[in-house]
């Protein structure tokens, strides 16, 4: 059974316009499906305001869907609220992108990493203080660390703090959205090697949101690629540079700067900037930037279909 | 074409001086991309600012900055007026953030004519013209329309466009450009870096790219300059230092790098980088370094050249790379110009 299902997820915004006297909407998740399953990496990228953030957090139930709903073990966790909602947190948490801004400034590390354990009450004190020296060391931290303010810490260090935090309670699935993008690259790679170390070790799952191809499939099981909104191609990562097949992931791979040469991809850079989701193209989404769309990409929207064993792909051409 | 000598600047702190950068020396030919590379806060930024005067009081900066044989002003010894002769014609800046470096309440149309006046008297429409061909040449899509708009209403990519419109309004001899693609995703960033690439051949500018992302590194620049802690610790042509990096920070920024057809494990530099206010004794890296020795601890070492055109920063690797006996095709690898990655528009 699959560790979290996402089903006909819908997430419209009120875009605070009108387009002959109705409100718009941007359509920021427009019917997307995914499936993690446990232990499994899933990395998912894409441009910014594609709705990646958005997916994720509606992921952990932080944002009301307009349509759809989320699974986590097979209960539906979407239409659930107060108590209900709380008891099935424990086993998924999320890692934000900036933790100066998700760590409260006025609490020491010690108390930080200990907030999730004394909410859902567990242990007793000292119970708690030997979690947080445990989940410290797990994360890399020194135990001096204990008293010190995010503000004293460098990005690295506020970043593992995040991570203990989300680790406190053993969850089985962690959405980690864009959690390496404000690191520095030599500091970048300790996380993703922790994140890496951290889920062998804990069986762990992972919805891996970022805009950097190179650091999800460095963590990936699969990556589902997002584009305005809905999913275009879902693939094993192993297979990413060889058998992407929808002409978008394909750019965004000739796109990602330093890959050595000599990787077989032509290079396919996209005129014009993404469109505006308050008012996507009709047709295939993408057809407007695409350099190999065809009239049918005009009038009718491809589904995701399934291409291979682990391969779904959104195009008219896919196949 | 502009030769950086000895360039050290410092910010005076509470605690007292903070040296951004130390001793930082570079030449740059002209059509030369340099990049400059290194992680936040090892005073890249510095670097940029102090070549174009645009620290402000709290800073000492000392060295000398000649530019076609023209020394230029440092500091604020020079004086407003002096500094006006010299940005734009001869070096304009393109920042990271298009949002703060427009006028929020002028449109942009407004402000590309401003940068076009900048060092000329033109007639109006003649400002018009050449500003709205500036737009064309950027490739702003619908450039009437963005003549005519506010900075809010383009997108990140388009603003980025404005910016680099307006620096090259002049025709500089050296491009200083800060970060531009960082905020930028990557399909626009490979717009943007190929649009620097074909503007400044065009009009015959060198550009100093500053960056901490080695792949955009690696695809733009002719030659690479590494920073760590203030100092500059290498420096070559990109091919070779990315195929042989001689400074252990430079193998070790390398070796933390995500690349897509990577399957091993990445190995990240450990530890933090220091605090500037508090440098260790020696060589800055010399605590993160995986093959550092007694001496490194010593004294910290000059910038010390190894073949014609590489030098590094490390005792020990630039007098190993000097000491190997030479490859047959060294000399003809340091003449051609180094291997392009394809993520460039052609």
């Amino acid at each position: 059974m699959s560790l979290l299902e996402i089903e006909g997820m819908v997430k419209y915004y009120p875009a605070g316009g009108f387009t002959c006297g109705r409100r718009q909407v941007v359509r920021a998740v427009d019917g997307v499906n995914l499936a993690v399953a446990p232990g499994e990496v899933l990395g998912l990228v894409g441009e910014s305001g594609c709705g990646k953030s958005t997916l994720g957090r509606l992921a952990v139930g932080l944002e009301e869907p307009t349509a759809g709903c989320v699974r986590f073990l097979g209960r539906e966790i979407s239409s659930r609220s107060g108590k209900e909602l709380r008891a099935a947190r424990r086993h998924f948490q999320i890692i934000f992108q900036d933790p100066t801004a998700s760590l409260d400034p006025r609490w020491p590390v010690g108390s930080l990493i200990a907030e999730p354990l004394l909410n859902y009450r567990v242990g007793t004190k000292a119970d708690r203080a030997r979690r947080v020296g445990e989940l410290m060391e797990l994360v890399g931290l020194e135990p001096l660390h204990a008293g010190s303010y995010p503000h004293e810490l460098s990005g690295g260090q506020r970043q593992r703090v995040s991570i203990a935090r989300a680790l406190a309670l053993n969850p089985s699935l962690i959405v980690c959205d864009e959690p390496v993008s404000s690191l520095d690259v030599s500091i970048r790679a300790q996380i993703l090697n922790l994140l890496r170390d951290l889920k062998e070790s804990m069986g762990l799952a992972y919805l891996f949101i970022s805009h950097d191809l190179a650091a999800v499939s460095y963590l990936s099981d699969r990556v589902a690629v997002m584009y305005l909104g809905k999913i275009v191609e879902v693939i094993r990562t192993g297979q990413l540079l060889k058998d992407a097949r929808h002409p978008y992931t394909r750019t965004l791979l000739a796109a990602v700067p330093g890959a050595s040469p000599g990787r077989g991809l032509p290079p396919a850079p996209l005129a014009g900037d993404p469109p505006d989701p308050r008012n996507p193209p009709a047709g295939c989404r993408f057809h407007p930037r695409c350099p190999e769309a065809a009239e049918v990409c005009r009038r009718k929207e491809p589904t995701l279909a399934a291409i291979a064993e682990e391969h779904q792909v959104a195009c008219h051409f896919g196949g | 074409m502009l030769q950086v000598n000895n360039l050290t600047v410092s910010y005076q702190m509470m605690g007292g001086a903070v040296p951004a950068a130390t001793g930082v020396s570079f030449t740059i030919a002209p059509g030369e991309i340099l990049g400059l590379v290194g992680e936040s806060g090892c005073g890249k930024s510095t670097v940029a600012l102090a070549l174009l005067g645009l620290l402000d009081g709290n800073t000492a900066v000392n060295g000398q900055v000649a530019l076609s044989g023209r020394q230029l002003p440092l500091g604020r010894a020079a004086g407003e007026f002096s500094w006006r002769e010299v940005r734009g014609k001869m070096l304009a800046y393109v920042p990271q953030d298009p949002l703060t470096g427009l006028n929020p309440v002028l449109r942009v149309g407004f402000q590309v004519g401003e940068a076009v006046q900048a060092h000329r008297r033109l007639a109006r429409g003649g400002v018009r013209a050449e500003a709205l061909g500036l737009l064309k040449k950027v490739n702003i899509p619908a450039s009437e329309r963005a003549y005519r708009s506010y900075p809010h209403q383009l997108s990140g990519g388009q603003r980025q466009r404005v910016l680099l419109a307006m620096a090259l309004a002049q025709r500089p001899q050296v491009l200083v450009a800060d970060e531009p693609t960082t905020a930028l995703d990557v399909t626009t960033q490979a717009q943007i870096l190929g649009e620097i690439k074909r503007l400044t051949s065009e009009a015959g500018s060198a550009v100093i790219f500053i960056t901490h992302d080695l792949g955009v590194v690696a695809g733009l620049a002719d030659r690479v300059a590494v920073m760590y802690a203030g100092r500059l610790v290498e420096i070559g042509p990109v091919a070779d230092v990315f195929a042989e990096p001689a400074h252990p920070y430079t193998r070790a920024l390398l070796a933390s790098l995500p690349r897509l057809e990577q399957n091993g494990r990445l190995a990240p530099v450990p530890g933090q980088p220091p605090s500037l206010s508090d440098l260790p004794p020696g060589c800055a890296f010399h605590l993160r370094c995986p093959a550092a020795e007694i001496r490194c601890r010593l004294a910290p070492p000059p910038l010390l050249s190894f073949t014609q055109n590489r030098a590094a920063a490390c005792r020990r690797f630039a007098a190993a790379l000097r000491d190997k006996p030479a490859e047959a095709d060294d000399g003809a690898r340091q003449i051609k110009a180094p291997a392009r990655e394809v993520l460039l528009p052609a």
